[in-house]
C-alpha cells in the first residue's frame, strides 16, 4: 500500500458530498472487488479511511442496500481506493467491469441483453432503476456500422466514474455483443462538453 | 374526503406490498448467491450470443479463472474441443434440443491443464419463449475418469493372463493331442506285432 495525499482526498471529499443525488447503488461490490484483489486488509484499509472521512465507523454493507442513498458515497468509497491503492485508469475501469459482472440487477436485466438494439433501447430504463437524477439517453444507433451512443446526462460527481462506466458499458455489450466490442468516452461533462458520450463499437 | 381516504388506504396498502415484494427479492437474492456459492458444480451463465456473463466459485475454482478474466469470452475459449461445443450450442439454438446433458469435453484451465469434464446446456427462455441465454454445468470427472482408467487397465492386465492361460492350454490340448495319437499308433502297433505272434504260433 502506497502512501497518499489524505488532505487533498479529505477536500474532494468535501466537494463531493455537498452533491445531490440518490441511487440504490450496490456498494457492496466495491467490498468485493477490494477483497477480491488486496483481500481483507484492504478492505478494512478503505473502510478506515472512509470513516475518518464520515466521522462516523464505516463497513461496507453485505448485501444490496434496501433504501437509497447519496451517489456521492459510492463516489468516494472509489476515490479512496484510487488515492490509497494509486489506481489507474485501466483499475477503475476494471471495477466497473466488475460491478457491472456481480450486480443482482444486472443478472435480472439480462432478457434485455439478447440484442444491440435492446440494449440501446433499454439503457434508460435501466438509469432509472438506480439513480433518482440524470439520465442515460441512447442519442444514436447504427446497426450498418455497427456502434451506438450513450449519453449520460445530469451525472457531475468525478471524474473517477467516467473509467468506471466505460467498464460497465464495457462488461454489459462484451457479453451481450458478437463479436469483440470497444467503449470509448468521447464526451465528457469534466472536459467542458454539457455531457458524457460513450460510443460503443462492435 | 371518503375519495381521499379510500386513496390513502390504497396508497398504503400499496407500499406495504411493495415493501414485502422488495424483501421477498432480497430474501432470493441471497438465497441463490448462498446456494450457488454451496453447490459443487461449477455453473455457467452464458448470454443469448454463447458469451460467459456469470460464473460461480466452483467454476473459479475448477478453471482458475475469474468472472473478470472470462466475461464477454465465447465459452469455446475454456474448451479443447470448440467445435463440438459450438455444435451443441447451435443445436439448442435451432431448438433441435431443449437441453443436452453430460457431453465429455476437456476443460481447458487457466494454467494450461486439460481437465475432463462432463457438460450439461439447457436453454434458458423467456416468458414468451425467446432465448435470452443458457444455463450450463460442468462436472469434473477426472476421478471417475482415472477410476476408468485403472479399471480398463486392470481389464487389459486380465485379459492378457486369460489369453497367456489360453494359450498354456493350447498348449497343453496339442500336447496330450500328439500323446493321445501316438498312443493310438502305439496300440495299433502293438496289435498288429500281437496278430504277427499269433501267426507265427
Amino acid at each position: 500500500m502506497e502512501s497518499f495525499d489524505k488532505e487533498q482526498l479529505k477536500k474532494e471529499a468535501k466537494k463531493l458530498l455537498k452533491i445531490k443525488g440518490k441511487t440504490r447503488g450496490e456498494s457492496y461490490l466495491i467490498g468485493l472487488y477490494l477483497k477480491k484483489k488486496y483481500g481483507r486488509r484492504g478492505v478494512k484499509k478503505v473502510e478506515e479511511v472512509v470513516s475518518e472521512i464520515f466521522k462516523k465507523p464505516f463497513s461496507f454493507p453485505k448485501g444490496r442496500p434496501r433504501e437509497w442513498y447519496p451517489e456521492a458515497k459510492d463516489v468516494l468509497i472509489i476515490l479512496t481506493a484510487k488515492y490509497l491503492f494509486n489506481w489507474k485508469e485501466k483499475d477503475l475501469f476494471d471495477l466497473g467491469k466488475f460491478h457491472a459482472l456481480h450486480s443482482f440487477t444486472i443478472k435480472i436485466l439480462i432478457k434485455f441483453f439478447v440484442s444491440e438494439r435492446r440494449i440501446f433501447e433499454n439503457a434508460s430504463d435501466y438509469w432509472d432503476k438506480h439513480f433518482d437524477f440524470g439520465s442515460l439517453e441512447g442519442a444514436e444507433f447504427n446497426e450498418k456500422e455497427r456502434y451506438l451512443v450513450l449519453r449520460i446526462k445530469g451525472y457531475k460527481l468525478h471524474p473517477v466514474m467516467c473509467p468506471f462506466y466505460r467498464g460497465y458499458f464495457y462488461a454489459i455489450c462484451s457479453c451481450a455483443f458478437k463479436g469483440e466490442v470497444s467503449v470509448e468516452e468521447t464526451k465528457c461533462i469534466f472536459k467542458g462538453d454539457p455531457y458524457h458520450e460513450f460510443i460503443i463499437k462492435w | 374526503m371518503n375519495l381521499l381516504l379510500n386513496g390513502n388506504l390504497m396508497l398504503g396498502s400499496f407500499k406495504r406490498k411493495f415493501k414485502k415484494t422488495k424483501e421477498d427479492l432480497e430474501k432470493l437474492e441471497l438465497y441463490l448467491q448462498d446456494l450457488s456459492a454451496f453447490l459443487p458444480v461449477a455453473l455457467c451463465l452464458l448470454s443469448g450470443v454463447g458469451k460467459i456473463f456469470n460464473i460461480n466459485d466452483r467454476f473459479e475454482k475448477l478453471t482458475g479463472y475469474q468472472l473478470i478474466d472470462l466475461s464477454g469470452s465465447q465459452v469455446e475459449k475454456i474448451f479443447l474441443e470448440k467445435e463440438k461445443i459450438r455444435n451443441l450450442i447451435e443445436k439448442i439454438l435451432n431448438k433441435e434440443e431443449e437441453i443436452i446433458r453430460n457431453e465429455e469435453f476437456f476443460l481447458v484451465s487457466k494454467k494450461g491443464e486439460k481437465i475432463p469434464v462432463a457438460v450439461s446446456i439447457s436453454a434458458r427462455r423467456d416468458k414468451q419463449g425467446n432465448l435470452i441465454g443458457y444455463f450450463m454445468a460442468i462436472n469434473d470427472i477426472t476421478e471417475f475418469k482415472k477410476l476408468q482408467e485403472n479399471l480398463k487397465k486392470k481389464v487389459k492386465e486380465r485379459t492378457k493372463e486369460l489369453e497367456e492361460r489360453v494359450k498354456e492350454l493350447e498348449r497343453f490340448r496339442k500336447l496330450t493331442e500328439g500323446r493321445e495319437l501316438k498312443m493310438m499308433e502305439l496300440k495299433k502297433r502293438i496289435k498288429s506285432l500281437e496278430n504277427k505272434l499269433r501267426e507265427n504260433a
